[in-house]
């Protein structure tokens, strides 16, 4: 492990311990935001070098020194800015200015059209198709399925996440009849469906939340609800392999790394229909844990149902179906990088 | 050969007997011819404000390379660097200490880095314990596997307090900070001195064994003079005024010049003469009582010129002579460097490195008083008279890093690799053991540790599970065992070294990996901890996305700093080290837990142990996480349980 001083943080573990490897993207180095905390549990799973910036603050001399002599050392030719800041776009410039086309850059985009209120997300898209026809990156890519219809200089396919590495099977005390419910409480991530949807299945007995759903107490018993607060990632993955399933039915959504973390400990995630890949939807563990309307509480608690009896009736069905899911994302997601950085 | 000095002065930017010594040092080396070897200097970059000035006239001098530390906490973990970047680097407490030594820790590190270069010798002073973090990172097996590391006999900060009883309160601060320097001078691979008389003394004062002494290298350090610095002619017999130029600290004894200089011009009115304090200092208080001691009628003739440029200090030692009456030296190169400018030079015969000092010799070289201020003015008398004889050459030697072979500790290897239990108690749900299941799951499988989970006997449906072999369950009584529950246990499992865990405290799997290779490989560490990262309640419960603040969410908490074996200490705490620190099983028997220290057993024996000399490697991270829950009782307090120790 290596942290370069004045802004740059360097393969720290937390970017690294749960990485994939592969010969090819090996030599890939990954720039994201240290505090984007969804983007950056997505690209702690990705192989290559990981090279955490702040949007906070611009690198210092010394960091940017230290980078380009460690991107010479390592010969990286690829480098993946994983979402777009102001100071990721200067990096990117430097970079471009130091190297020239020995290096290639691209972006991969992890946000929605959804949430373009958010004004910023439009204007670092402009920059990144600014940039794209002057010539600093080379391709525009997106997590969001579909994203070109968005912006149309985007790449068609959709780059695809895939979950962290577990090595071998874990030891797990699973509680199947406990359900995991670890989202924040605002509207975009729909607590209160989800919650009630846990309390309205028979077969579930606890519902660990990591914030509590205020004043549903007007309209149910909530003794089934269990707080746990917050919780650091390696935790939270650990919570999620104790339980029977995580519930995690959002209203917006790209390919949520809270399901790919419980897929890689052997947790099924209940969610909305995501449509990330013909093969990602057609597979039966989609198919099992998809609802169509993402505040369908009865639809969910009934997904929910049938996933916790596959635990009771034929739980080694469903841990294969899981771990075929998770190879699948695998290699969907070496397919995917290994084709947008060609 | 690299050889990495850290300072926090340097001549001739900074005034001190350390900083002089260094630069003496990088001159003989560059005047060396091909023998020379790569000196580098780490210097503070929160103390030494002008490093960029110095590095330019070391490069230009080809002195050697002057490396500031980095601001941050560049060399660890994301958290880390956070939380040891807030601790306040000029406190006065362990957490000043500490965070001293992780920053030339992190700056050595940097410097290896940045000029990519392995270090074969890394040389700390003993004060201030700036290698407490270094030392522990290469004894933890985490860096600097192949360096030498030395910490030079100058003078610790405990030494000085001895040298100067009066001025000093004894508390809690200042005993770690004393245990701090204590360990890093018996942990040194190397301890360089100047002189037997000053290693005796600190052995004595420390407490050393034999084995202690095999590490100590004695050798002349190189003193000469720059060319401003030397005179001609012969200032030494006309000089009739009196100087003091040792820092203005207590132990120097300032007061005694200042004392003796008053009975002396009371005694001579008609003396022609000055006596001067050229100095500096950094106690306004102490300088202020030092010119209250002179009375009105002397105020021409005993002149205080503070902070003199070098120019002007050199002009006033050319016509002085020269006092040191220090209660203490370790050596002190201005009596040297007087020798060699051939000056009068009155000396305290009470000061070991004058009294016993192999090279003073009472009227031929030097005079010297009792220790008293009237002693000193009968030898300011004397000295006018005196018709010195020339003063013999200094003594010359080579320095450890010239050696054919570097000397070095060795490690008492155990020879065998132990096994480690991993206790773990207090949960609440199937959820909460999973955790450390999940966790500790690679070291499981690996077979490197055991894990025997303690639960109340109302869950004896966890033997239904299919738990991996490693894991064993025990039921007791209550789901909050007793202390002798625990004993009995200890007793019963076959490992060679303990850990426990808890749902409100854990350790990073790394961090066992550590203790074991440790613990196996030195026979002589009884109990590795490490800095403990500390979480509130809050911090853990708070569930402050709530609303939407995604910014905000997750407490940071704060770093809670080791300071290791530290006996004297334990009054003031029974949280020296981490409850959740790896013990030595047979340390565990030795020192069983009370049954009624309730909440605090472990804390209690631990603090027994580190009390009766138990010995404590801290590795320098952030390796245990443990959340401050309060403890649930309403009989006992740690003052209670500090007081049964």
């Amino acid at each position: 492990m290596l942290v370069s001083e004045h802004g740059l943080l360097f393969n720290v573990s937390s970017d690294t311990e749960r990485a994939h490897a592969h010969p090819e993207l090996d030599g890939v180095m990954h720039v994201f935001d240290a505090y984007w905390h969804g983007i950056r549990s997505a690209t702690a799973c990705l192989p290559g070098h990981k090279i955490a910036i702040s949007h906070k603050k611009l690198p210092s001399g010394d960091a940017l020194h230290h980078l380009f002599a460690y991107i010479d050392h390592h010969r990286i030719r690829h480098i993946c800015f994983q979402a777009m800041s102001e100071n990721g776009l200067k990096l990117a410039e430097l970079t471009k200015r130091e190297f020239g086309d020995a290096v290639d850059l691209y972006v991969v985009t992890h946000v929605s059209s959804a949430q373009f209120e958010n004004h910023f997300e439009m204007h670092m898209l402009k920059a990144m198709v600014d940039g794209q026809e002057a010539g600093l990156f080379r391709r525009l890519g997106a997590v969001k399925p579909r994203f070109h219809g968005v912006v149309p200089e985007f790449w068609p396919k959709t780059i695809i996440n895939m979950a962290p590495r577990i090595d071998g099977p874990l030891p797990v005390l699973r509680e199947v009849d406990a359900v995991l419910l670890p989202v924040e409480n605002n509207w975009r991530k729909n607590l209160y469906t989800n919650a009630l949807a846990g309390l309205h299945c028979d077969a579930v007995k606890t519902i660990y939340v990591v914030n509590w759903p205020s004043a549903l107490e007007n309209l149910q018993e909530l003794k089934k609800i269990k707080w746990i607060g917050f919780m650091r990632p390696g935790q939270i993955m650990a919570r999620a392999a104790s339980c029977g399933a995580i519930l995690h039915s959002s209203l917006i959504e790209c390919q949520p790394m809270t399901m790919l973390e419980g897929l890689a400990v052997g947790t099924p995630c209940l969610s909305g229909r995501l449509g990330v890949h013909p093969e990602i939807d057609a597979h039966p563990l989609s198919r099992l844990c998809e609802v169509e309307y993402v505040d369908d509480v009865g639809a969910l608690q009934t997904a929910l149902g049938d996933v916790l009896s596959l635990w009771r009736h034929d739980a080694s069905a469903l841990r294969e179906m899981i771990a075929d899911h998770v190879a699948l994302r695998k290699r969907l997601c070496v397919a995917s990088y290994l084709e947008f950085l060609s | 050969m690299n050889v990495c000095f850290i300072t926090n002065e340097l001549h001739p930017f900074k005034p001190g007997g350390l900083g002089r010594l260094m630069y003496n040092f990088a001159v003989q080396n560059r005047d060396h011819g091909a023998d020379r070897r790569n000196f580098y200097f780490l210097v503070s970059s929160h103390e030494v404000s002008n490093h960029a000035a110095l590095a330019e006239f070391f490069e230009q001098n080809g002195l050697g390379t002057v490396v500031a530390t980095p601001q941050s906490f560049s060399y660890f973990d994301e958290t880390e660097a956070k939380l040891f970047g807030w601790l306040d680097p000029k406190e006065y407490s362990e957490k000043g200490f500490v965070r001293k030594s992780l920053e030339y820790y992190n700056g050595l590190l940097y410097l290896q880095n940045r000029y990519d270069v392995e270090l074969d010798v890394i040389e700390f002073p003993d004060y201030g314990a700036w290698g407490f973090s270094t030392i522990a990172a290469k004894q933890a097996g985490l860096h600097f596997q192949k360096a030498q590391i030395a910490v030079r006999l100058h003078s610790t900060g405990g030494i000085i307090h001895d040298a100067e009883p009066f001025y000093h309160r004894q508390g809690k601060s200042e005993r770690a900070f004393f245990e701090l320097e204590r360990q890093c001078i018996e942990q040194a691979d190397i301890v360089p001195a100047h002189l037997e008389t000053i290693t005796r003394a600190n052995q004595d004062f420390y407490g050393f064994g034999a084995d202690w002494r095999r590490k100590v290298v004695h050798e002349f350090p190189p003193i000469f003079l720059d060319e401003d610095e030397m005179f001609e002619g012969d200032g030494a017999a006309r000089a009739r005024n009196f100087i003091f130029s040792s820092r203005l600290q207590p132990f120097k004894r300032p007061d005694l010049f200042v004392k003796a200089g008053v009975i002396f011009l009371d005694a001579h009115p008609d003396y022609d003469g000055r006596f001067i304090v050229a100095s500096y200092g950094w106690d306004h208080a102490y300088i202020g009582w030092l010119r209250e001691l002179v009375p009105e009628r002397h105020k021409g003739r005993m002149v205080f010129m503070l902070n003199a440029e070098a120019s002007l200090r050199n002009k006033l030692l050319e016509n002085a002579i020269a006092v040191v009456p220090s209660n203490y030296e370790s050596l002190c190169v201005f009596a040297y460097e007087s020798a060699l400018r051939d000056a009068k030079l009155i000396l305290n015969r009470k000061c070991l490195a004058f009294g016993e000092g192999p090279y003073w010799s009472e009227h031929e070289n030097c005079l010297m008083f009792d220790g008293t201020a009237e002693d000193l003015a009968r030898a300011c008398e004397d000295a006018l008279a005196w018709d010195k004889p020339p003063a013999p050459p200094l003594p010359e030697s080579l320095c450890y890093w010239h050696l054919p072979e570097l000397p070095g500790s060795v490690a008492t290897a155990t020879g065998r690799k132990g096994r480690l239990a991993l206790i773990g108690y207090g949960f609440s749900s199937l959820a909460e053991i999973n955790e450390r299941l999940f966790e500790l799951s690679p070291q499981l499988k690996a077979g490197e540790l055991e894990f025997h989970v303690v639960v109340g006997n109302a869950h004896r449906d966890l033997q239904a599970y299919d738990l991996p072999e490693a894991v064993r369950l025990h039921f007791s009584p209550w789901d909050t065992p007793s202390p002798d529950f625990f004993n009995r246990l200890l007793r019963e499992i076959d490992s060679d070294y303990v850990a426990f865990v808890t749902h409100g405290g854990w350790a990073t799997a790394g961090f066992y990996r550590t203790a074991l290779d440790v613990m196996d490989r030195d026979a002589s560490v009884d109990i590795v901890t490490s800095h403990v990262h500390a979480l509130s309640e809050d911090d853990v419960k708070d569930g402050r996305w709530q609303e939407g603040d995604r910014n905000k969410y997750g407490g940071e908490g704060w770093a809670m700093i080791g300071i290791g074996g530290a006996p004297s200490v334990v009054p003031w705490s029974i949280h020296l080290v981490s409850t959740l620190s790896c013990v030595r099983r047979e340390l565990a028997l030795k020192h069983p837990f009370h049954e009624e220290a309730g909440a605090y057993f472990l804390a209690g024996a631990l603090s027994k142990a580190i009390k009766a000399g138990a010995r404590v490697l801290v590795v320098p991270r952030l390796a245990i996480t443990e959340i401050q829950l309060p403890v649930a009782t309403r009989f006992l307090s740690e003052q209670s349980v500090l007081a049964s120790l």
